[in-house]
Parts: C-alpha cells; sequence; structure tokens
C-alpha cells in the first residue's frame, strides 16, 4: 500500500498523467491488491468506511453555492465600482484590487475569483496604463493567501473542518487575520519594488463607467448573494443549531439551484467535478494504509521531528506543506499530511491542532510557489500569455519563489504568537 | 522558457480562457460601450485582406467616425 502511495505521489508529481486519473489509477491498484491479492479489506468497506462523505458533501455544497454567487456579477460589479471610486491612482487601486482579490477568494472558488479579477484587470489596464503582468501575478498571489482566510476558502480548509472539527468562527479567529496580514505584507512588497504602471497615455476616460452594467439580472444578484450570506450565518451558528456542516451546505446549494441562478445547467457545467473522483479516489489510498498499518510506517519516519521542541515541529510542518504544495495541488498534501501528523504527534504528544493550522496554511500559501502549483497561477499564467506575447511562465516564478518564502516566514511567525489554539 | 511538453501539459486549463473571454466582454462594456456587427467578406477582396480589419487601427477609426455621421443624419432626419 505504501509502495502504491508512493508511486501515485511520484505520478502527481510528474505529471505524466492527469491528477484525477493518477488517483483513480492509485485507487484501482489498492482496491485490487488490498481486496483480492491480499484480503484486508473489501471493496464495500474501501468505498464506504474509506471515503470520508461528509468532507465529500461539504465540498459539493460549497462549490455549488460559490459558483452561484461567482456567475451572480455581485464581484463584477463590486470590482468596476472599486474602480470608479479610485480612479487613476495606481498604487490605491493596487492596494484595493490585492485585498479584493484576498476577500473574493474567501467567498467564491479560487479560479472563478481570479478569472474575475483578471479580466477586471485587463479591461482596465490600457486605459489606466497599468502593467498588466505586474498586477496579474500579484494578484495570483493574493488569491493563493485569500484561501487561507475562511472554512469555506479552499478544499484544505473544508478538509481541516471535515477531520478536526474546526469551526467556522475558529477560522475568523484564526486564519482570517494571517490571510490579510500575508496579503498586506505582500502589497507592501508590491508598491515597494514593482512597476505599476506602463509609459504612455490614459486612453479611456472611467470616471463615467457603470458597474451596474456588468451585472447581467439585479435579482438574480440580490437572491445568490442573500441565500450565501444566509448559509454562511448558518454555518456560523454551526455550534448552537447542531445542524451539520455538511447538510447546511447541501441545504444553501438546493435553495440555489432552486431560486439563485437561472440556468442550473450552466452551474453544474462550471463545476470541478474531477475534484470529487479525486478526493475519493485519495481517501481510498489513505485509508488503506491506514487500515494496513503503512500510515504508521510513513509516521514512525517523520516521529523524530515532532519529538522535538514544539515550535520546531510547527515550523517543519508549515514549511513541509508549503513547499510540497508548490510541487504537486495542495488536496493530496493535505490528506496525506493529516494522518500521519496525527499519528507522529500522538506518540510525542506534540500539539495536533496546531499542527493541522500549520498544515492548512502552507497548503495555500504554497500555491503560489510555482506557476503550475494553484487554479489561480494557472489561470495567471493563462491570462498573461494571452494579453503579453513577452511573458515567459518562469517570469512568474522569479516573482513566487520570494514572495512565497516572506508568506511562510510571516505565517511561522504568527503561528508562534498567536494565542488562540 | 517552457518547453512544448510543459505547454502541452497545461493545456487542459486553457478552457478557462474562454469564460476568461466572456468575463472580459462583460467588464468592457460596462467600462466603455460597444456593440458587434457581424460584416461578410465582399467578393472583390481575399480573406486575409478582410481579416486584417479586425486589427487596423485607421479602418477603427474610420467606422466610428461612420457611427458618429450616421447617428448624426438618423437624429436630423427623426428631427
Amino acid at each position: 500500500m505504501l509502495l502504491i502511495f508512493l508511486l501515485t505521489i511520484i505520478a502527481l508529481i510528474i505529471e505524466k498523467y492527469h491528477m484525477v486519473v493518477a488517483a483513480m489509477i492509485g485507487a484501482s491498484l489498492t482496491i485490487f491488491f488490498g481486496s483480492f491479492i491480499y484480503k484486508i479489506f473489501t471493496p464495500e468497506e474501501a468505498f464506504t468506511q474509506f471515503i470520508d462523505g461528509s468532507t465529500l458533501r461539504l465540498v459539493l455544497g460549497i462549490l455549488l453555492l460559490m459558483e452561484g454567487l461567482a456567475k451572480s456579477g455581485l464581484f463584477q460589479f463590486i470590482g468596476l465600482w472599486v474602480v470608479r471610486l479610485v480612479g487613476n491612482r495606481p498604487k490605491i487601486l493596487f492596494s484595493a484590487f490585492m485585498f479584493l482579490t484576498a476577500i473574493l477568494t474567501t467567498s467564491i472558488p479560487n479560479l472563478p475569483a481570479m478569472l474575475i479579477i483578471g479580466a477586471i484587470t485587463a479591461s482596465i489596464a490600457k486605459s489606466l496604463r497599468l502593467k498588466l503582468r505586474t498586477w496579474i501575478m500579484y494578484e495570483a498571489i493574493a488569491c493563493n493567501a485569500g484561501s487561507i482566510g475562511l472554512m469555506i476558502s479552499s478544499i484544505p480548509n473544508l478538509i481541516l473542518a471535515s477531520e478536526f472539527g474546526f469551526t467556522f468562527s475558529q477560522f475568523i479567529r484564526i486564519t482570517l487575520p494571517l490571510s490579510l496580514l500575508v496579503v498586506y505584507v505582500t502589497t507592501l512588497i508590491g508598491l515597494k519594488v514593482a512597476d505599476l504602471i506602463e509609459e504612455g497615455e490614459q486612453e479611456v476616460d472611467i470616471s463615467s463607467l457603470d458597474p451596474w452594467q456588468a451585472v447581467r439580472d439585479k435579482g438574480i444578484l440580490i437572491r445568490s448573494t442573500a441565500i450565501f450570506l444566509a448559509t454562511i450565518a448558518l454555518f456560523f451558528l454551526h455550534e448552537k443549531t447542531g445542524i451539520p456542516l455538511d447538510v447546511v451546505a447541501l441545504g444553501g446549494a438546493v435553495i440555489m439551484l432552486w431560486i439563485g441562478v437561472t440556468e442550473p445547467e450552466e452551474l453544474f457545467r462550471s463545476i470541478n467535478w474531477g475534484v470529487f473522483f479525486f478526493l475519493g479516489a485519495f481517501y481510498i489510498i489513505i485509508g488503506s494504509m491506514e487500515k494496513t498499518g503503512a500510515l504508521d510506517v510513513l509516521a514512525k519516519a517523520v516521529a523524530p521531528i515532532y519529538a522535538m521542541q514544539p515550535l520546531i515541529s510547527l515550523s517543519a510542518t508549515l514549511w513541509i506543506s508549503g513547499i510540497t504544495s508548490g510541487l504537486i495541488d495542495n488536496i493530496p498534501v493535505t490528506l496525506t499530511l493529516l494522518p500521519v501528523i496525527k499519528k507522529a504527534a500522538e506518540a510525542s504528544q506534540a500539539p495536533i491542532t496546531r499542527l493541522a493550522w500549520a498544515t492548512g496554511i502552507g497548503a495555500n500559501l504554497g500555491g503560489s510557489l510555482t506557476y503550475f502549483a494553484s487554479p489561480p497561477s494557472v489561470v495567471a499564467i493563462s491570462i498573461l500569455e494571452k494579453e503579453d506575447p513577452t511573458f515567459s511562465p518562469s517570469d512568474f516564478m522569479k516573482l513566487g519563489v520570494p514572495i512565497t518564502i516572506v508568506q511562510l516566514v510571516v505565517a511561522n511567525i504568527y503561528l508562534f504568537l498567536w494565542p488562540l489554539f | 522558457m517552457e518547453s512544448e511538453k510543459e505547454k502541452k501539459k497545461r493545456k487542459p486549463i486553457n478552457f478557462v480562457i474562454k469564460e476568461y473571454g466572456k468575463l472580459k466582454n462583460d467588464v468592457e462594456k460596462a467600462i466603455r460601450v460597444s456593440i458587434k456587427v457581424k460584416i461578410h467578406k465582399p467578393e472583390s477582396i481575399t480573406d486575409e485582406e478582410f481579416r486584417a480589419l479586425e486589427e487596423d487601427s485607421e479602418f477603427k477609426k474610420r467606422v466610428e467616425e461612420l457611427v458618429i455621421s450616421y447617428i448624426k443624419r438618423k437624429r436630423e432626419a427623426e428631427g
């Protein structure tokens, strides 16, 4: 089982196959050897006990809700309203867009978030002489930093909430301030060192732009925003009401499909269904490792780290999670690290919850390390290749690597100091 | 520089460019109102000559002037 796991991880790193295909081949081999050759578990056990159904339901509900909100035009409206308000003051606009991007990513999936902010930036770039390359790359990095923010902001966060029972309000207290702090530091770096504007004349007067023009249907915008906010409120009250998170998310998604969008088909088309196959397949691989004791072998290998000072184990977890998430998708990183840390920390009595937070934070920040590590980075590269013929993806890494290191240092200090864990 | 093999690896995500184009179009409409008009190629010119007009700034300027004079005449005619 350990060998199948390692081969799957290698396949994910070298990207020979699509990540979902690699995980599904790994899961198939796991079931073949585990059920039919060694007879350690049955296929039914693998499908019903290894796969965490509540996480899958939570992810499904959240993705449907967020995609519905993304399609409402709310964020195009807010973005253009900010442009009209700030006008031709590039430094203020840059700061506003960095925080807008982060806030956007806390509320909708990071792929449409980057598409929306990228489209707004590219549309105003010529008019305001903005250096598109700089803006788009920084926005992708802000997107990844924003993913730390709330429970619903990324799949690693949803896995944390589901596996460790972290609540919505805990995310607001612990990770949201860090997300804003990281974006603040990144914005300061951008303002200090980046070229924000191009030479030339301003082409279009943007003071007359009408943000409502970007909204197709005001009624849908109002309804989908109300459904989204009501669901968030129920997440907040989850401890008091006792309604499971996946039930709240799916309930909100049903109402969104019922009255929040015009075309449910359009919403279904925009969902990344591959993520469910990936999660299911990876849960089978990890579940089989748990069952066969392979996870104990991995945990023993990393145990010396957790026997050290808690601060060293905390830093090691954050950086391992961050760097590996720069090389492969952050979902397998989170799914693998969490059970390994759990076992290793149990043996050494290291603070498991702080290590879990460090895993999630590293997994989100690591997305800016390389241009292929996260959806916002890939979207940024695609936009720049279309709009800027001289752009090369390596330009992204020249910015992404140093900024991710700074962000991980900031997160590391924050994790040392934050008293609320 | 990125190799062709590496570019191919990123290809599946390129569908996002279509979505990006739609979003950008919506946003540009809010910044500056625009319309799309379909014009078929006249018989007497080549495909290349005709397609090149899409990127011809002089042509776009002439079309803008035509729009202004056409609307002016229309307004006058309607009184």
